[in-house]
């Protein structure tokens, strides 16, 4: 795999996908953009900085901390008061090829077991694998629509609820929705867009001394992997402590309301769409003022993730030919002037 | 009224020329070696502009002779529907086995071997985009029928356009993932078939190919070039870097030279430019009609300050087979 810190350049899809390994609770990343940008590549290198968690050893790989988030299985032992077995693993990356079926996503009949034992048993699916972790479908804009809304439904509700072949299974699917497509390919549905907490555009690098930097690692990667991956060890395991640091500190992390008032006031000058822009921008700021070391949530933080939180959410304007981003980016402008 | 197909790498060649019989023979020559190329490093992927014919069916029989003998080779049928592709459950092994059997997908049965697409333009955005999928990462994760599985899946792919108005071409996601964009209109195979190449250059090259090194100057030109002509992908200029390594390996050369550096900018980044550098030779030409035949001109436009998004558009030009058949 492709070290994510040799990715050159690329700094807002960066720091969006290292915002939700910090806080999970921010709601998907969209990563739309020009074909040959790295998009897959950035977001599959992420799995190898993600910290590692601790894990039950049921199913569904739950959170021992907090039983009453968990699997049927695991709230029954926790009643009983029966000890977990716990182990430690890496936060899951779970890619949703193109291709896969309704069946495999949410789970089915264990057909193995069907056929050789005649027993019934349910087999868990990528939602259950993607439990705790991220989601990743690439190429969003070319899921059958009846995918997309299986996956919306349980990215919102955090659970998987399956009725099929004579089953009727129910468990915890807590994850983070990544999506990455080209806008040439067809556009998303607004009510989809809606659902990803950021949003990020990206380009490719317009200056030739990056791209022959990109073109250079890309051809040395390829051709030894191994020994490609083993020079960036170093620098990704500063990544994955970055972040592990983040999560930790994040709860300490101070909003105060000031920094909501303009959150607020940001979005109404938008006219963004109900309140999860609002929420989403707060929250996803306040992980990037742990990423930096701030204790204090403040303007800059807002002003950087602004266009990530806000601009997939705005109303299309008849009478504004701006961009969404540059919209967003000139609301930035004149709440920071007023 | 003209076909219509993209531009392709040989073009110059064509424009070069005034004698047909000679142009044909040298964009012949042209398209042999973007084969060759491909025959070395069939990852790089091949788009050929062609109609079905003999001059076609002769490119594809030099392809058979240079590619290796225990390489898979394998047809995808414009239509092949997802299933066919990914494959799934074979239920008849299954039933009899009493255990899920996976029956194997074109894609993965092709691993280590080469996808020949006919019909490329027919193809659905659904059926490239698992192909790119395949070309992307070399493998491929199954998630069907209630299996699970992931199986190595390095393809070489050929997709034979045989598009003729503007908007007939093979998806974009696919093409954007073929290095060699090649055109048989008006190439002419007579008196040299197969072009002096045989297998054994091919298979010495082959595993020469893992010792070949791009230098610094060989990526910056093409990095260069790539943006010169307003390519905004930097898949392009890796793949004409990779095209560029095949041509040396060809040559028996264990880093490109200015040579393999140009032909693979000729095979790989030229048929895609956007925009075009000012050449003393399009100066020539710019006083001609735009529908003209010559049609290196179509595209050419100022640089623009940024570069645009879109990929070239097709071009008209000569009537594909007119010149070989006479």
């Amino acid at each position: 795999m492709f070290p994510f810190a040799a990715i050159v350049g690329q700094d807002q899809m960066k720091l969006a996908l290292s915002i939700a390994a910090v806080d999970p609770s921010i709601g998907g990343v969209l990563v739309f953009g020009d074909r040959g940008t790295g998009k897959s590549t950035a977001v599959r290198a992420l799995a190898a900085v993600l910290p590692e968690i601790e894990m039950t050893d049921c199913p569904y790989h739950c959170d021992p901390a907090r039983p009453d988030e968990g699997c049927e299985l695991c709230r029954s032992r926790a009643a009983s008061e029966i000890p977990q077995k716990t182990e430690a693993m890496r936060v899951p990356v779970v890619d949703l090829p193109l291709g896969a079926t309704e069946d495999r996503i949410a789970g089915s009949l264990d057909l193995e077991r069907a056929l050789s034992a005649g027993e019934k048993r349910f087999e868990p699916g990528l939602l259950a694998k993607a439990h705790r972790g991220f989601l990743y479908i690439d190429e969003i804009n070319l899921l059958e629509d009846h995918l997309v809304d299986l996956l919306l439904d349980v990215a919102a509700s955090g659970e998987n609820v399956v009725e099929r072949e004579g089953l009727s299974v129910r468990h915890p699917a807590r994850f983070v929705l990544i999506g990455s497509g080209n806008p040439e390919e067809g556009e998303l549905r607004p009510q989809l867009l809606d659902r990803f907490g950021l949003s990020v555009e990206v380009k490719t690098p317009q200056d030739l001394a990056t791209r022959i930097q990109v073109v250079k690692r890309r051809d040395a990667f390829e051709r030894d992997p191994a020994g490609f991956a083993a020079e960036y060890e170093a620098a990704n395991a500063e990544v994955r402590d970055a972040i592990l640091a983040a999560r930790r500190r994040l709860g300490t992390v101070a909003v105060p309301d000031e920094t909501l008032e303009k959150a607020a006031q940001l979005s109404i000058r938008l006219g963004t769409d109900g309140l999860r822009g609002e929420l989403t921008l707060m929250r996803a700021a306040r992980a990037l003022a742990a990423i930096s070391g701030d204790a204090v949530v403040g303007w800059s933080h807002l002003a950087a993730l602004a266009p990530l939180a806000l601009s997939h959410r705005l109303r299309r304007d008849p009478l504004d030919e701006a961009g969404s981003t540059t919209r967003v980016e000139r609301a930035v402008g004149e709440l920071a002037a007023a | 009224m003209a076909p219509l197909r993209p531009a392709a790498a040989n073009d110059s060649a064509l424009s070069a020329r005034n004698d047909s019989t000679t142009a044909g023979t040298a964009l012949w020559r042209e398209a042999l070696s973007a084969v060759a190329v491909f025959a070395v490093d069939p990852q790089i992927g091949l788009r050929l502009a062609a109609r079905a014919g003999p001059v076609r069916a002769a490119a594809l029989e030099t392809l058979h002779a240079l590619i290796a003998d225990d390489m898979p080779v394998r047809k995808m049928p414009a239509g092949i529907s997802e299933a066919a592709l990914l494959g799934g459950l074979d239920l008849a092994a299954s039933l009899h086995t009493g255990q899920p059997v996976l029956e194997k997908g074109l894609i993965a049965d092709t691993h280590g071997g080469v996808l020949i697409a006919p019909m490329a333009e027919r193809m659905t955005q659904e059926a490239a985009g698992l192909v790119s999928l395949a070309l992307d990462r070399g493998h491929l994760s199954i998630e069907r029928d209630g299996m699970s599985r992931d199986m190595p899946a390095q393809i070489g792919v050929v997709a034979l356009d045989e598009g003729m108005e503007p908007d007939e071409a093979p998806p974009e996601n696919l093409c954007e993932r073929l290095g060699l964009w090649i055109s048989l209109d008006g190439a002419d195979p007579r008196g040299e078939s197969d072009g002096g190449l045989d297998a054994e250059t091919v298979v010495s090259a082959r595993s020469r190919l893992a010792s070949v090194r791009p230098d610094d100057p060989a990526i910056e030109t093409i990095c260069q070039t790539a943006m010169a002509f307003g390519i905004v992908s930097l898949r392009a200029p890796h793949l004409a870097i990779r095209a560029a390594c095949a041509a040396a390996a060809l040559g028996g050369r264990l880093s490109p030279s200015p040579g393999d550096v140009e032909a693979a900018i000729r095979m790989v980044l030229l048929p895609r430019a956007v925009t075009m550098p000012s050449m003393p030779e399009a100066q020539d030409d710019a006083g001609d009609e735009p529908d003209e035949d010559d049609d290196a001109q179509d595209d050419e436009q100022p640089s623009p300050p940024t570069m645009p998004r879109r990929s070239p558009r097709r071009r008209a030009t000569i009537p594909m087979f007119s010149r070989a058949r006479t």
